[in-house]
């Protein structure tokens, strides 16, 4: 770029033929006071955008600094958060979630790759019109054979492709997968054995693998194994590189079929310690921190970051050990339940990042009601019931929980905070606590197991899928039969109402079921639901266009740094 | 001195053998199975089967040590548990970045540590020698991490003079030098501190020691001037032993940068042992301890042989 | 951190020399030298004031229960972060409210621990393989040795946190990864200091024959030996003080709510820049102690060794 003087006609010259970016034109037209030329040449050449004054503007990298390293690019083969919310740029479903919108209860559901979808009368039978011109990253076309070939990966045993990690962690989606039928490119038939009335809700998470496609070519070129290192999707972001440890790139698609982002680049950076999280945005080396440090969120904000926080599908709880004799009586459980100060821990332990649970179903979902009434918080009655129970001396018990992990917030400080309540009405809790994979291992064992003889044990997680509650307390998941020990405590009080609303296809029908049964759960205690965590992140003034919507994920398109 | 050298390495191999029996040993006391915390919650007792299998670890120990041996020989370190990346692919970036880091730590210590060792030593009693023992009693028994806390709060916070994360810019086009070193110089200043001064009281003392030799009285006597005296006889008798330390100190800086790496989020192989270590990451971590160990062990060979070529009377012993 | 003797006063630093072990060994064949030792030790008035100073620390942290003002686990959220001087609480209060002057009192305790309790037992094993190998020399030896030398081969701090990480939290845990990087440390010196007294003994032997030589060279060497461990073993504890808190820091140390000085500067991390007194009091009470240890280690030395004595 030539450095003499320009004028307004060299700089017009230079942009028209593309020698100049619009956003560098703007900046030297401003220099020699020519910005009004300038945007008015814009203007005419249908270069700005309309709004208001201050509008998105194209280009830039954001940097966020993450809270843990990503696991594989995968998105079949990976679980967390944390990597879905990568992944998630790159890769697409048939259906998504609507995540522009931060102001409803529930994201809705939205075509995505798929432009109509029905579902037979016999509720098994699910036909998506796919939709046309959609390319991979690699330029592949996406059809209905792309769709089998990457549901065979997951749910055929037999198919060449089928990969057993994808298979493990995409259980709940596909486990009533009867088979895929692709009567024409354009069509894709998925039908079930049984009706399961939150399957489509199901096709849009990525807690854990996701139902989004990857290139058959890439998969064929790379392997199983392969495919992680060069992820391949439709999204709006496609993958430029990793180096572990330091960095995820992920760049603008030019060739998207919907609308392009603004950004040009995303990079992520993990950073597992909350301090340097938090000292890194301060310095402005990221725009962008996920879980800031409840402690550290007054002083950023007091410096100009600004604090995006709001109702995410997670909660944060304990699950009992109904073979332990302690938690045997109702009572006990109740009054645990009773004796705990959620609305002090919220307020004061986690700064607000987060609120006091109502019933152990997650919000953000369809059957989730804010005004449940759950226990009230009375220490005297907690003591009462004890008393009643015959433990007016309390007991000793062992809890466990992790010492970080994703989602887990501080779990340390949370579990003595519990600890120090539960002594108020005489039960003594010894905490055990592990690192967070050890830990997951010990909580997957269940709470009987002989390795593994605890009183509680603390997890959180949630969906925008009422099912979820199944997941968590359908005593049909438990180790070792299948599936992870969520509950451990082989709590059946739910069951028969459980299997009845999955096949439940009505969703007013479906959701009020599921609202009864998370009143029974209230009832009968297996768990004691504490926190449901707020999702905080903090970002930069520059950072705008960010909306934090009701999901753990969020839609990256809609931001722009101005 | 060709005997000596022989002898010398010899004895590496038996040594590097037991350190990598050791190493492999360590991460099998792991508690926690690997295949468990891989599948997470979808696990069932068939798919850990299967994990494990694919993972090799349902043979026998010796079998397994010896596989791995065989593999770590060939540079293949195995596949990361948690990233499912070659280790390889993995280990050397890292390493070559706490490297980098170690060098410029070592330039500090030794430009610092001998600075202020000599001034000292040739100035016993001055104010300068008063002050700079004290300082440096304080800073060799500081906590690196602690060190790295506070420069990073003053220096990079407070006054913005210096990035307080990384080793790069995340936002620039490309890696240029002198956006390097201004990311380094905190991480190497804390990393430097405690060997700096350490070999700061060495030299100084060494120092002294060689000038309250006899001979040295003599020189003088002779009349060669100051300065001659401490350069050539004073540094040349003082060597050996700071060669020494300094030796062990890279095994340190190497070390030691692992609490550095941590607090300024340098990308070392110090930070990602400790990730791997939270992650439960084995071959990581195995392979990580084993190259960092390796390189320590070559290092004080080289400064053993180093020392030796100096001063003959190590030879024969 | 370096496990190589600082020495405080004008003195070649490094491991003992041969020479140096050989000077003690002869200076204790007269049990009165212990008089000599202690009025030589006194006069070192820096030393003196740094053994003050740790018996202080340490007579505070074991009377935690009694002198702490508060509980060092509950907090008082109103009053978070408060600075120096707040009336009730003379250092503040950390980031959940917490009295850290109690936090410290107790936090003593561990860190005091999991750096003396180590060096102690890793002492006790040294001497021991050090006599052994020293003493029986020959095969005996070398296996002790190679052995040793194996672990000598790992950079200390990488040890430490590889064997802490790989066991798990826990104060057992991090106390039995310093013990065993100690080892080989300590082994060495007592094991020179073994042989030469060995050496020195049986060329005496070789005049005054008659004598048994296993009772005289127990009677003999293990005093020799000890003496070098100990003053190693001393500065080793200051040294172990800041490893054990880099453990704690890095979360492989002990298991809250347990407090300890390395768990306390990793607290303050969140809130460095609004209140930085909650990491910086903590480290300051590490550089104190660990440069005590450090100083009386020194003087032990100084105390110890003949050629000094003016």
């Amino acid at each position: 770029m030539e450095e003499d003087r320009p004028t307004f006609e060299t700089l017009e010259a230079a942009f028209i033929e593309g020698r100049l970016s619009r956003r560098d034109f703007l900046r030297r037209s401003a220099r020699i006071g020519a910005t009004a030329a300038a945007m008015s040449l814009l203007g005419s050449l249908g270069l700005t955008t309309k709004a208001r004054a201050q509008g998105p503007k194209k280009g830039g990298t954001l940097v966020i600094a993450k809270e843990s390293e990503l696991d594989i690019l995968d998105p079949h083969s990976a679980g967390g958060w944390v990597t879905w919310r990568v992944s998630k740029q790159m890769h697409e479903g048939l259906i998504d979630e609507d995540l522009t919108q931060a102001d409803v209860p529930y994201p809705k559901l939205i075509p995505k790759l798929a432009t109509s979808w029905d579902i037979s009368k016999d509720s098994l039978t699910y036909t998506f019109k796919l939709r046309k011109g959609v390319k991979f990253h690699d330029g592949t076309p996406f059809d209905a054979a792309a769709v089998k070939y990457n549901i065979d990966r997951c749910a055929a045993k037999d198919a060449p492709q089928f990969y057993p990690r994808a298979n493990a962690y995409t259980t709940w989606i596909w486990q009533f997968l009867k088979e895929v039928k692709t009567p024409d490119e354009g069509t894709v038939q998925i039908v079930l054995r049984e009706p399961y009335g939150d399957f489509l809700r199901q096709l849009v998470q990525g807690g854990g693998g996701a139902a989004v496609f990857i290139s058959p070519t890439a998969l064929k070129k790379y392997g199983n194994e392969g495919i992680a290192e060069h992820p391949t999707g439709t999204g709006p972001f496609r993958f430029v590189e990793r180096v572990r440890g330091e960095k995820v790139v992920t760049e603008r698609n030019p060739n998207y079929w919907g609308t392009q982002p603004y950004l040009d680049r995303i990079i992520d950076r993990p950073m597992p310690e909350p301090a340097a999280r938090m000292t890194a945005l301060q310095a402005g080396e990221v725009d962008m921190i996920y879980v800031p440090h409840p402690d550290g969120i007054a002083d950023l904000k007091a410096k100009g970051f600004k604090l995006e926080q709001g109702p995410a599908p997670h909660v944060w709880y304990f699950a009992f050990n109904l073979r332990d004799k302690n938690y045997q009586d109702i009572r006990v459980r109740r009054a645990i339940n009773m004796a705990i100060d959620r609305e002090g821990m919220a307020k004061q332990l986690l700064k607000g990042t987060a609120v006091a649970a109502r019933g152990l179903q997650a919000p953000c979902c369809p059957s989730y009601d804010p005004n449940f009434k759950d226990y009230p918080y009375d220490p005297a009655q907690a003591k009462k019931l004890m008393a009643e129970a015959g433990f007016a001396n309390g007991f000793d018990t062992v809890w466990q929980t992790s010492v970080d992990g994703s989602g887990q917030l501080i779990p340390v400080p949370m579990a003595e905070w519990i600890q120090r309540d539960l002594a108020k009405i005489g039960i003594r809790m010894k905490l055990r606590t592990y690192e967070w994979i050890t830990y997951i291992g010990y909580w997957i064992k269940g709470m009987d197991d002989a390795s593994n003889k605890v009183g509680s044990q603390q997890m959180s997680w949630g969906m925008t899928s009422d099912y979820w509650i199944d997941i968590v307390t359908n005593s049909s998941h438990i180790a070792p039969a299948g599936g992870a020990g969520q509950n451990g405590g082989y709590y059946t009080g739910a069951d028969a109402m459980l299997n009845q609303a999955r096949g439940e296809m009505d969703e007013g029908k479906r959701a009020a079921l599921y609202r009864k049964i998370n009143q029974k759960i209230k009832e009968d205690a297996p768990a004691v639901p504490i926190i449901n965590d707020l999702a905080p992140l903090m970002l930069s003034p520059k950072v705008k266009g960010f909306v934090h919507a009701p999901e753990e994920w969020y839609d990256m398109t809609t931001v722009w740094l101005g | 001195m060709i005997k000596f050298l022989v002898y010398r390495v010899a004895t590496i191999v038996p040594v590097l053998f037991g350190v990598s029996i050791v190493v492999f040993l360590m991460m099998k006391l792991i508690p926690g199975d690997p295949a468990e915390a891989l599948l997470g919650p979808a696990a069932t007792t068939e798919k850990i089967e299967m994990v494990r299998k694919s993972l090799g670890l349902d043979q026998p120990f010796y079998v397994q040590y010896f596989r791995w041996l065989w593999k770590v020989l060939q540079g293949d370190f195995g596949s990361s548990i948690a990233v499912n990346v070659p280790v390889a692919q993995l280990v050397w970036p890292k390493f070559w970045n706490t490297v980098l880091l170690t060098a410029g730590s070592l330039v500090i210590c030794i430009v610092v540590g001998l600075g202020v060792g000599i001034v000292s030593g040739t100035r016993q009693y001055s104010w300068f020698d008063r002050i700079s023992m004290s300082l440096t009693l304080i800073v060799a028994n500081t906590p690196a991490f602690w060190l790295g806390l506070i420069l990073m709060v003053v220096m990079a916070l407070y006054l913005g003079w210096f990035p307080a994360t990384g080793m790069y810019s995340m936002r620039a086009s490309s890696k240029t030098w002198g956006d390097l070193i201004h990311h380094m110089v905190l991480p190497a200043i804390t990393t430097a501190s405690v060997s700096a001064a350490i070999i700061a009281r060495l030299v100084r003392s060494s120092f002294l020691d060689v000038i309250r030799k006899h001979y040295i009285t003599a020189l003088r006597a002779k009349g060669l001037s100051e300065r001659d005296i401490i350069l050539r006889h004073g540094m040349k008798n003082a060597m050996p032993p700071i060669i020494n330390i300094v030796g062990l100190q890279v095994g340190y800086l190497m070390g030691g940068a692992l609490f550095t790496e941590v607090v300024f989020s340098w990308p070392g192989i110090g930070l990602q042992i400790y990730s791997s270590i939270v992650a439960r990451d084995l071959p990581v971590v195995q392979a990580a301890v084993l190259v960092t160990t390796f390189v320590f062990v070559l290092v004080n060979l080289g400064t053993d042989i180093v020392v030796a070529a100096l001063d003959p009377r190590i030879r024969r012993a | 951190m370096s496990l190589v003797n600082v020495p405080v006063k004008e003195q070649t630093a490094g491991l003992t020399t041969a020479a140096d072990a050989a000077a003690e060994a002869r200076m204790f064949r007269r049990p009165s030298e212990w008089r000599i030792f202690w009025e030589a030790f006194s006069q070192d008035r820096l030393a003196l004031g740094a053994a003050t100073l740790i018996g202080l620390v340490c007579l505070a942290s074991l009377l935690a229960p009694v002198l702490s003002p508060y509980d060092p686990t509950v907090g008082d959220n109103a009053q978070r972060l408060a600075p120096l001087g707040t009336p009730g609480h003379l250092l503040g209060l950390d980031g959940q409210g917490r009295d850290i002057l109690s936090r410290l009192l107790w936090g003593g305790q561990v860190s005091l621990i999991i750096a003396l309790l180590p060096v102690t037992v890793a002492s006790v094993i040294s001497v021991i393989l050090g006599l052994v190998a020293g003493f029986f020399g020959g095969k005996v030896d070398m296996l002790i040795m190679r052995t040793l030398d194996v672990f000598f081969a790992f950079p200390a701090v990488l040890l430490a946190v590889a064997i802490a990480g790989v066991l798990g939290p826990g104060m057992l845990n991090v106390m039995l990864s310093i013990t065993i990087v100690l080892i080989p440390y300590i082994s060495r010196v007592a094991y020179m200091a073994t042989v030469t007294v060995k050496n020195e003994l049986f060329v005496d032997q070789a005049r005054v024959s008659g004598a048994r030589p296993r009772q005289i060279l127990f009677h003999h060497i293990l005093p020799n030996t000890l003496s070098p461990v100990i003053v190693y073993g001393s500065t080793l504890v200051g040294i172990m003080i800041v490893l054990g808190a880099g453990l704690s820091f890095l979360g492989l140390g002990i298991t809250p709510p347990r407090p300890d000085w390395g768990i306390m500067c990793s607290d303050g991390r969140n809130f460095l820049s609004v209140a930085p007194h909650v990491s910086a009091v903590p480290g300051i009470m590490l550089i104190l102690v660990a440069m005590s240890f450090n100083i009386v280690g020194d003087g032990l030395r100084d105390a110890l060794d003949p050629k000094l004595r003016r």
